[in-house]
């Protein structure tokens, strides 16, 4: 099939799980409540309200379309930072974490909930935490060697120690009573806190780095033949190799900021990207946010209707991307040659 | 073909790695309708001189030009639309189509583009068909056999419109009637004005094919003129005799 007409159908299919999550959760809404509802938002006569349209109009509007907006964010963002990752470093079982944006925003997060910060402040540190970890590990890399991508991932696992480490003196120092399960519970992952606020500082910088880094896709492509090789295709390899391993951390950063620790969407959906388009990141880079935003929000739609008490939705991605990556490994295993 | 203004020029080039003088003081020029081999033992020091031929390492003193320019003064865009790289074949972990990899060689002119433009394309079908590769052309790289993989590398640097070719041992996997059919185009690329350097391990066919040799040993120019003359029998007995006692 041709890639374009597969990222058509995942953008349909992005749009058709976006409707049934408007639908899904404690109280379930008829297709027809939320089409009214949205119409008549938009301004058009749809026909006479039905009798709890206000409160139709509440749950939609007030917490399930920002939440929604937020998978789709967040899924898209990070699935487009492990695509980027995995192109820059030429390996597939690399995830945006590698260089310890993860464990950075982490810390940054557990220290605003210790100062007692308010949640601006918490995806404030938490966002500037996981630029300092892989600011840290680049640096370190270039301590020893810049150009070389072992000393880079050296560097990356250097930071993420540290950080981890600085986490769990946090978590020690943490009152037991209040703060301490307010960082597991927000480590765990969840897009409770994803309000139309937090939704409108995400979309500008989830489009507008998943546009750029798709753009960087052609030169990515001629990277996979090796540093040396890339320079005499006349790609200018070291300023690409930052400039996207930038832009992918200011992704991973900005989603951990607003939902908290989410695994494994940066790893496995690029896999069933390439999969579905081939290896040619042009196509691999907006489809894996178009499959991302799709794989979040049915974790989210499974994490706020399996049981009365809502599961964090870091962990129904955690179990859910383990099925999916031993669902197509066997299928990925024959385009590799590792 | 020959033309006088070289292409690429190495004036007293001198290279060193950590303490170790890999090339001393190397001055050549290569001309554009030229064939010339690069020969020499391993260890002699033929890629270090094709790093800085393609300006992917910059020499300790003395300067190598391109197209009269410093190679330092070109941008990696400018120096790939001026010479392409055809490397031993290797292979990349993705499973990238033959046109892909091709199309890599259009990335200097359009690195941002979604997708190849109409010349683009036109250059890499042309590239394919001179190699006799477009029949492969949405299979995937990783599959193919080594010979197959250099003649794509090679359609890639076709493809990129550069007037000067460094090709690494390209002869490496072929067949006897595969390097036939290398040799050939090598020579109709040389007589349409290309400048062609290929580093090799094999004098006599050299001797046959190429129109100049470079002979390198020890990081010093040993030989270099007309191929048929400067391979002789005596001289490649001394470019490869060894040092003392080896093992081979």
């Amino acid at each position: 099939m041709r890639a374009s007409v597969v990222g058509c159908l995942c953008f349909a299919g992005l749009i058709v799980v976006a409707m049934v999550s408007a639908c899904v959760g404690r109280f379930p809404l008829h297709a027809g409540q939320v089409l009214h509802a949205m119409l008549a938002a938009a301004g058009m006569n749809p026909g006479p309200p039905p009798p709890d349209a206000d409160m139709v109009h509440t749950i939609l509007f007030g917490a399930r379309l920002p939440r929604i907006g937020g998978a789709i964010c967040v899924g898209a963002a990070l699935s487009v930072a492990g695509a980027a990752y995995q192109a820059v470093f030429r390996n597939p079982l690399v995830s945006p974490g590698l260089l310890g944006v993860l464990a950075g925003s982490g810390t940054g997060a557990a220290l605003g909930i210790v100062w007692g910060a308010g949640p601006a402040g918490v995806a404030g540190l938490s966002f500037v935490g996981g630029l300092a970890a892989v600011a840290f590990g680049v640096g370190v890399a270039h301590m020893f060697d810049a150009a070389s991508m072992l000393m880079l991932v050296f560097g990356g696992l250097i930071s993420s120690a540290l950080f981890t480490a600085l986490l769990s003196l946090l978590k020690y120092v943490a009152d037991p009573q209040n703060q301490l399960p307010d960082i597991v519970f927000w480590l765990l992952g969840s897009l409770t806190q994803v309000t139309p606020r937090a939704l409108s500082v995400l979309v500008l910088p989830v489009l507008a780095g998943t546009m750029l880094l798709s753009a960087c896709g052609r030169m990515l492509d001629g990277l996979a033949m090796g540093d040396e090789e890339a320079r005499t295709l006349g790609i200018p390899v070291m300023a690409l190799r930052y400039g996207v391993i930038g832009g992918a951390t200011v992704l991973a950063a900005l989603t951990v900021s607003v939902a908290g620790m989410i695994g494994w969407v940066g790893l496995v959906v690029p896999h069933v990207a390439r999969l579905l388009v081939g290896p040619c990141n042009m196509r691999v880079l907006p489809v894996s946010a178009c499959i991302g935003a799709i794989f979040l929000l049915v974790c989210d739609d499974l994490a706020r209707s399996l049981s009365a008490e809502e599961i964090p939705v870091g962990l129904i991605a955690d179990l859910l991307g383990v099925v999916v990556f031993v669902s197509v490994l066997p299928l990925l295993r024959r385009g590799w040659r590792a | 073909m020959k033309a006088d203004t070289p292409v690429l020029c190495l004036d007293h080039v001198r290279f060193r790695h950590g303490r170790r003088t890999v090339l001393h003081d190397l001055s050549f020029a290569i001309h554009a309708g030229e064939l010339t081999a690069l020969l020499g033992p391993n260890g002699a020091g033929k890629t270090t001189l094709l790093r800085l031929m393609l300006g992917l390492a910059q020499p300790d003193t003395g300067q190598v030009w391109l197209d009269g320019r410093p190679m330092a003064d070109w941008s990696r865009r400018e120096v790939a639309r001026r010479i392409a790289y055809v490397p031993q074949g290797h292979v990349p972990l993705f499973p990238y189509t033959v046109r892909d990899i091709v199309g890599m060689g259009r990335l200097a002119e359009t690195p941002f583009a979604p997708s190849l433009r109409a010349t683009d394309c036109s250059a890499v079908e042309h590239a394919m068909a001179e190699l006799a590769i477009t029949r492969l052309a949405g299979r995937p790289y990783t599959d193919l056999s080594g010979g197959e993989r250099q003649a794509v590398l090679l359609a890639r640097a076709l493809a990129q419109g550069a007037r000067t070719l460094i090709l690494d041992e390209p002869e490496t996997g072929l067949d006897h009637g595969q390097k036939q059919r290398l040799y050939a185009l090598l020579r109709r690329l040389a007589e349409q004005g290309h400048a062609v350097v290929a580093t090799t391990h094999d004098p006599f066919q050299a001797a046959r094919v190429f129109d100049r040799a470079v002979l390198l040993r020890d990081g010093r120019i040993m030989g270099d003129g007309p191929a048929e003359t400067v391979l002789c029998a005596d001289m490649v007995d001394r470019l490869y005799a060894p040092h003392g006692q080896t093992a081979i």
